[in-house]
This record gives structure tokens, sequence and C-alpha cells, in this order.
């Protein structure tokens, strides 16, 4: 009798707690911290992107999560102070972009979870091992400006015609710029065009000698390759191609878009969004070492015909025909 | 009947349990009235919502999986289809530019398009583009032995297996031949990444999905594009192979099974060209929400039903409660033989009705307690008929006092006084206590009451308060006998020395009887003129004599042989008064001297 009695009344009361416990986990709100190598006043268009990403799986900033922007502004050597700093922010997920923040990061801990986003090559500098599996702290997006800068030599032979030495511009701090280089070497030996000058470009002040040197070089075109601080010099090496009359490739439609000739890569404001998925998953629960990394599958192609016609430059059918945008 | 504590014990231990159990039984017997008829209507609608839906469903799924199978198959068509462009043109001298061209605009064209070769109709390699490796141009390699080639050229499409790129991103290669020969054939490398434009637009109801496997059961798109990336040996992807396998066992249109994030219901259409089977999902919480709905519905109403049979069951345990603590108190009371105690119960229901039956109950032990001690002060003077006679009217009134016809018989010991004097205290006791037995025998025989003795005098009266016909007759006949029994007595008396003797008198008369005296020594008697006469009687008669009044002569006529005695004076009165004495038989006795 007592038992039937007990049984009856646990079982009715059974059911409404059940469903109460279910639902409220992941309510607080998550902090992230935005790390880069260069300058994040440069790169708000990008954030805004991840911004929208978040929005579009259902994260509201100041509500969901709050995100904070960081940056060394080029000084590379300031990187492994400020990822502690930000790690004493006690941040949920850290979302960092190029090559040095990402392996400054990566030093400082081996817990917080890492997004990166617009880094070149991980494998290539040791930041994983694998990019289907890559374990750790570690997932996010690269962006593949390790594997480009050869097409893109291919693209320029293919723009002037008779090409026979070409100018790389480079910052030589950035741990990925000797994998961009040889890169670039690999397929200027098969196309039988010389890389001179390597020009660094490290900062403001390093970029007319830059120029300059290529000029004295004989330099028929240049090869823009990225680094951190190159978005944040873009304005001004454009500015200075125009002046030295050196035709130019890029890596990104923003350098077109700011009066560049010629861009050949991913875009950056597709994958900033793309980051918030992992960023996403893993303020779910996700482990970072279960995502994948994920490799560009688009690649886009934009040229500047207004300044090919002042560098005096007849744009072939085949660059044309292969262009995602044509600006005139 | 129980001594006061131990009815203080039974009064606290009747209400507390009571109270438990009543709400236990009261409860247990509520909740299952509620508790039957909405479990049984709850789990036949669950029942018949499950197969409906189930049948319901099972045609859905397979429409969805068919209609996604076909979005995923126009876009490798589209994928083939724009290649067609680029082999329409046949080799020849010039032609090179062209063929380029049209290659380049084609990936332009076809995102999902890494890098495309294409050969000439003798199978050499003429043209290869690519997004991320150097493109060639000019007379190359002899593919003519490639199976893309071989392929191409058989069935004018060609499918080659799947590939993981740095292990992770599923490739394919897709090779299209002209029609006519000389255009050769295109073979481009497929990044199958991009099939995730088409699945993560396939929506299964609101949780639902689709997903692609390829024959040897590798993902090859899904909607979270994590799971395909993950490369094609991870043990992630076992329950979505094993959810396949079912489908292809049940080879019924959907199967529940468990899927990656959960129980699903699923259902697969092929991509036959391909080889590949496209399965949808949906979630056995989207799936049968309605029944969960009819379940959560059902088990809410139980909840609410506990609810309401407790409280209802609390409320009547305690309406019950109380009243029958009430009577368990009085009870006990009662018990304890506190007949005052009542209850007041004013529920207007049969505890009410109890509680005045108790109440009742109370009020009539204690008249009847009452009556029982009454009667027991009665039987002290009033003979045991009498007695019982009041005891089964059960009313005492026929006591009170009231005038009545009735006969004052009067006896005494002659020579008593002198005996008494003479002799031992336990001689007189035992003379005496012989005496009384023997008359007092007599008394209850003839059911006349002995209103009172004091020594050897006894004074009974006949008729009152029980009347017997013929009252004259009867108390004759009482007298005759007490004569007769005592002079059995008074000889052996005189034999031991004792000089003893009997005398009887008789007086019949309206007299006034009733109770004398107070509360505590009552008395029955009769007070009129036959008493007086009645003594005065007895003190005038002899030894073995039995003396009668006129009036007793007069009643008894002839049935008696009566002697009439000279006429005397008798003390107090101050007249004569006929006397009659009872006439003795030839062997002395007065008793059975009737004629």
């Amino acid at each position: 009798m007592r038992r039937w009695f007990t049984v009856l009344l646990t079982l009715g009361l059974a059911g409404t707690v059940g469903s109460a416990t279910v639902a409220s986990a992941q309510e607080r709100v998550a902090r992230i911290v935005y790390v880069t190598g260069g300058d994040p006043a440069t790169r708000t268009k990008w954030l805004d992107q991840f911004r929208k990403g978040m929005r579009e799986l259902g994260g509201r900033e100041g509500v969901t999560y709050t995100l904070d922007a960081v940056g060394a502004k080029g000084r590379f050597a300031e990187l492994p102070a400020l990822a502690r700093a930000v790690l004493d922010r006690k941040p949920d997920v850290l979302l960092v972009s190029t090559t040095p923040a990402s392996l400054a990061v990566k030093a400082a801990t081996s817990t917080v979870p890492v997004v990166i986003v617009a880094v070149g090559d991980p494998t290539g500098i040791g930041l994983i091992n694998d990019m289907a599996r890559p374990g750790g702290n570690v997932t996010g997006l690269s962006n593949a400006t390790v594997e480009l800068p050869g097409k893109r030599l291919q693209l320029l032979a293919e723009l002037i015609p008779n090409l026979r030495r070409v100018a790389v511009l480079v910052n030589p701090d950035d741990a990925n710029a000797q994998l961009q280089i040889d890169r670039t070497r690999e397929v200027a030996d098969r196309l039988g065009i010389e890389l001179e000058p390597i020009a660094p470009i490290r900062n403001l002040a390093e970029m007319e000698p830059a120029y300059q040197s290529a000029i004295a070089k004989g330099a028929q075109a240049a090869v823009r390759l990225t680094d951190p601080v190159a978005t944040q010099l873009r304005s001004r090496t454009i500015q200075l191609a125009s002046t030295y009359r050196l035709p130019t490739i890029y890596a990104f439609r923003e350098d077109v878009d700011a009066g560049g000739l010629i861009a050949y890569g991913t875009d950056q404001g597709a994958t900033y969004r793309r980051a918030a998925y992992f960023v996403t998953k893993i303020l779910r629960g996700t482990p970072p070492g279960t995502l994948p990394l994920e490799h560009p599958a688009k690649f886009e192609l934009l040229v500047n015909l207004k300044v090919a016609r002042e560098l005096g430059l007849s744009v072939p059918d085949s660059i044309l025909a292969r262009s995602d945008e044509i600006v005139e | 009947m129980t001594s006061e504590p131990e009815a203080a014990t039974d009064v606290s231990t009747i209400a507390p349990p009571a109270r438990r159990v009543l709400f236990r039984k009261y409860f247990t017997t509520l909740f299952i009235a509620v508790l039957v008829p909405l479990l049984v209507s709850g789990i036949v609608e669950a029942w018949f919502g499950y197969r409906d839906q189930r049948t319901s469903l099972n045609g859905l799924l397979r429409v969805e999986a068919e209609s996604a199978a076909s979005k995923i198959d126009s876009f490798i068509d589209g994928i083939h289809d724009q290649m067609g462009w680029v082999v329409q043109l046949p080799w020849g001298a010039g032609r090179d530019e062209r063929h380029r061209l049209d290659a380049l605009r084609l990936l332009r064209q076809v995102p999902a398009i890494n890098d495309i070769a294409l050969l000439d109709g003798g199978g050499h390699e003429r043209l290869y583009v690519s997004r991320l490796s150097l493109d060639r141009v000019g007379k190359g390699d002899d593919r003519s032995e490639d199976p893309a080639f071989r392929g191409a050229r058989a069935a004018g499409i060609w499918y080659g297996p799947v590939t993981y790129f740095r292990n992770t991103e599923p490739h394919m290669s897709i090779a299209v031949s002209s029609n006519r020969a000389a255009a050769g054939v295109a073979v481009a490398e497929i990044n199958l990444k991009h099939v995730w434009d088409v699945i993560s637009t396939i929506h299964i109801g609101e949780t639902g999905r689709a997903f692609v496997l390829d024959g040897p059961g590798r993902l090859l798109a899904h909607p979270d594009i994590s799971m395909v990336l993950r490369g094609a040996d991870h043990p992630g992807l076992r329950p979505l192979q094993q959810l396949r396998a079912d489908i292809l066992a049940s080879g019924s249109d959907g199967v529940i099974g468990r899927g990656e994030g959960g129980w699903v219901m699923a259902a697969m259409a092929p991509i036959a060209d391909l080889n590949w089977s496209l399965v949808v999902e949906l979630p056995l919480t989207e799936a049968f929400a309605p029944i969960y709905g009819a379940l959560w519905r059902t088990a809410i109403l139980l909840v609410l039903g506990a609810c309401l049979a407790a409280g209802l069951a609390y409320v009547l345990a305690r309406r019950a409660v109380g009243p029958i603590a009430q009577l368990g108190t009085a009870a006990a009371h009662i018990g304890a033989g506190r007949f005052d105690h009542r209850i007041a119960i004013s529920t207007k229901d049969e505890f009410e009705l109890l509680g005045n039956a108790f109440n009742r109950m109370a009020m009539e032990l204690a008249a009847s307690r009452e009556h029982a001690e009454r009667i027991a002060r009665l039987r002290r003077f009033l003979a045991p008929q009498v007695a019982e006679l009041v005891d089964r009217v059960g009313d005492d009134s026929m006591l009170d006092g009231q005038r009545r016809e009735i006969v004052a018989v009067f006896c005494d010991l002659r020579g008593f006084t002198a005996f008494a004097a003479a002799s031992e205290p336990e001689t007189i006791m035992g003379v005496l206590s012989a005496y009384h037995r023997a008359v007092g025998a007599i008394i209850v025989e003839f059911g006349a009451t002995l209103t009172s003795f004091s020594g050897d005098g006894m004074m009974v009266l006949v008729n009152a308060p029980v009347p017997v016909a013929d009252p004259a007759l009867h108390a004759v006949r009482m007298a005759a006998r007490m004569q007769d029994d005592v002079q059995v007595l008074i000889t052996e008396w005189r034999r031991d020395g004792h000089a003893l003797g009997f005398g009887v008198g008789l007086a019949m008369g309206v007299a006034i009887v009733g109770r004398i005296g107070y509360e505590g020594r009552l008395d029955y008697t009769a007070i009129g003129n036959a008493v007086n006469l009645g003594s005065r009687l007895c003190a005038s008669a002899e030894d073995g004599q039995v003396l009668v009044d006129e009036v007793i002569a007069e009643s008894i006529g002839d049935r008696m042989t009566l002697m009439l005695l000279e006429a005397r004076l008798l003390k107090g009165y101050d007249r004569e008064f006929k006397v009659f004495a009872l006439r003795r038989n030839a062997e002395g006795s007065v008793s059975t001297a009737s004629t």
C-alpha cells in the first residue's frame, strides 16, 4: 500500500522536473578575443563579416558573446607578451589571424580554444599536423597564401609580355615569408623568370627603398607577398606602384578596390564569416581538435582595367575570361 | 469497563494513524480513478498517432530523399553539361587559344572544378588549366590509356573514384567526351566540398537533414561540412553507414535508427549514375513531436490528476478524521463510564448521524445504569417477583404512593423476650435465622411484600405493590403456611427447652401504599387502618393462632373454615371488633383446614 502510494506520487512528479533541467547550459556571455599580428583597426570590415556569421548562427554581440580585438601592428616581438595578456582576460575562444600571431598564441596556451583565420599554411609552419584531425586546441581556416604566389606569378607573366625579372615585396619577419618565397621561386624557375630583388618591407619606412631597389634592379613587375603588415601598408603600396609604374599583383580583392592592378586569392571576408561557424561550434561544446581545418575552395581573380591602361598594359582575353570581377 | 488511563491511551491511538491511512486510501482511489482513463486514452492516442505518423513520414521522407537526390544529380549533371562546351570544337591548327579560353571560362563558370585537362582525339593532353597549379599549354603527355579517357570514350561520361585531397577534401574526376572523336575528352577534377552548397539548402522538416554516402560508405556531403572533412575513415561515420545498411536491409521505405546525433527516422534514394546514396534523416523528436506532445499532455494531466487527488484526499481525510477522532474519544469516555460525554459533529452527513447516535447511546446507557441502580435498591424490600416486574416494566412508578386495598399480615414469636434474655446470642441468632428463613421463603413464594421486620416481628403486605387476585384468600393461605411451618420449628425449639410460640394477625382494608424514607434509605410501606388492625390482631393472637378481621372473613366466606371468636376490645380502639380464627384440622394444621 505505502509503496504503491510512493510510486504513484513520484511517477507524477518525475515528469515535470525532467524537462526543465535539460535546457540551460550555454546562456552565459562568451568572451571572444581577436588577436592579429597586424592592426585590428584595418580589419574592421572583416571582423564585421565575422559578426555577420555569428548573427547567422544565432549569436548576438553583447548578449551571447563579446568580441575584443587586439593587435601587434607589425611589432611581432610584442606578440608573446600580447598573447599572455589576452589569456589573462580568460577568453572562451581566441580568434587569431596572421601567421606570427597564431604561432605566438599557440606557444602561450595549449588549452584555450583557438580558431585561426587567414593563416597561410597551418601545416607548413607547424601549427598543426593533420588538417582532417588537428587534435589539440587549434582549428580554423587557412587562406592558402602560401600556395598561391606561384599562380600569381603565372598570371603576371600572362599579363606582361616577355616577363623576365620580377621583384618580390615581402616582410622577412613573417614566419611564412620563406615558404612564400620558395613557392614563388619554384614557379619562376619553371617559367624562366628571375626573382630580383627580394625587397624587404617590415614597415612604412622600408617601402619606398623597396620600390627604388626594384626599379634599380630592372624588375618589370612585382609580386606583393602577404604578411600582417601588408593590410595597413596597402594604400602606400598601391600609391608607390603607381608612382614607380611597377605592375604589381596582390592577394586580396581589397587591393584592387583600392587601386591595385590585379589580385588573385581568397575572399578574406568570407573566411572571417566562416570562422563564426568554428567559434559557435566550440562555444557549444565541440572540442576544437575534432573540427577539421578548412581550406579555401573559392579563389577570385580581379583586374583593374583603369590601372592597366595607366600602366600601358593591354589585358589579354585569357585574363579577362577567368576574371571574377573587372574594375573599369 | 476500562480504567481511566487505558481510556486515555485509546483516545490517543485512534486518531493520528487514521488520518494517514485514510489519506492514502482516498488518494489511491481517486488517483486510480483519474489515472486509468487518462493512461488508456493517452496510450491509445499515442499508438494511433504513431502508426499514422509512421505511415505518412515513410512516404514523406521517401519523397524528400528523391527530391534531394535529384538536386545532387542535377548539380553533377550541371557540371558535365558545362564541360560539354569545351569538347565541342575539334583540335586543329590555331584552335589552341580558343580551347584555352573555353576552359578558363568554364573554370570561372563552375566553381566546383579545381582544374581541367583537355585531351585530343588521340588521348594526348593539349591543355591544362588550374586554380592552384600552373597551367600547361601545348601537346603534352599521352593519356590515352587513362581510365578517364577510355571511360569517357566508351560511355560519353566517366566518373572517377572519390579521393581525399590532403586526406580531408573529397575530390572526384569527371571525364566528358564529345560525340565527335576529334573533339577529344575533357577531364575535370571536382572539389566535392561544393556539393555542400546544395546539401546545406536541403531541409527535412525543421531539424532533419540530408547527406550523401558513396558506394563504399564514405561521406561526401553533409550540412555540417566538418563531418565530411574529417576524412574517409573517421569512426564518426559509422552511425551514418549503419543507417544506410539498415535501410538497405529492411527494404521498406524508412527505418528508425541511431544517427550521428541521436535517434532518427531515415529514408534513402539512390543517385544511380554515381552509385551514391542520398539519405535523409529526421530526428524522432521532430518526427513524432505530435506523439510526444500527446504523451506530454498525458503526463501533465497525470501530474495534475495526482495533485487534484492529493488535494481532495487531504480535504476528505481531514473531514473524516476530525469526526472519527471525536467518536473515538467519545467511545473511550463512554467505555470509562462517563456517560455525560457528548459529541458535537455538524458535518451534515453520516458522521453527524453517527455522532447523534453515539450521543443517544450515551444517554441511554446513562439511563440504563440509573435504572439498574434503582432496581438494585428496590430489590432490598421488594419481593424478587416485584423487583423483576419493576425491572421488566422499566418503571417504578407502581411504587409511587396510592390508595389501595391491601391485606396487612403481621406475625411474631411469643415468649421471645424472655427467651432472648435467658439465652446466649448465638442461640438467639440461630433461632431467628431459622425463623426468618422459613417465613421469608413463604413470603417469596406468595409474592408478598416484606415491608419491615424488627427482631421476631414482621409486616408483610399482600396486593401491593403487586396486585393479586382475591387478596384475602391469598393472604390467609400464606398466613396458614407460615403458622404450619413455624410450628414445626417451635416443636424443635421446645425440645431444646426454649418456650417459644408463634402468632399471626391479618386485616384488610384501603391504605396508602408507597415508598417512604429518604435518598439512600427507602422503604415501601402501607399506612391505613388495616395495618394498625392487623398489628393488633397479631398482638392478641395466641401461639398457633391465625386471627383475621371481619373484612377478610366476609371476603373468604366459606372457602376456608373460620371460627368467630368472642368480640374483643383491641388496644388503641374504642370499640369491640369481631375477630375470626382459622380453624385447625385434625392434624393440627391450619393451612389445609379449608372446606
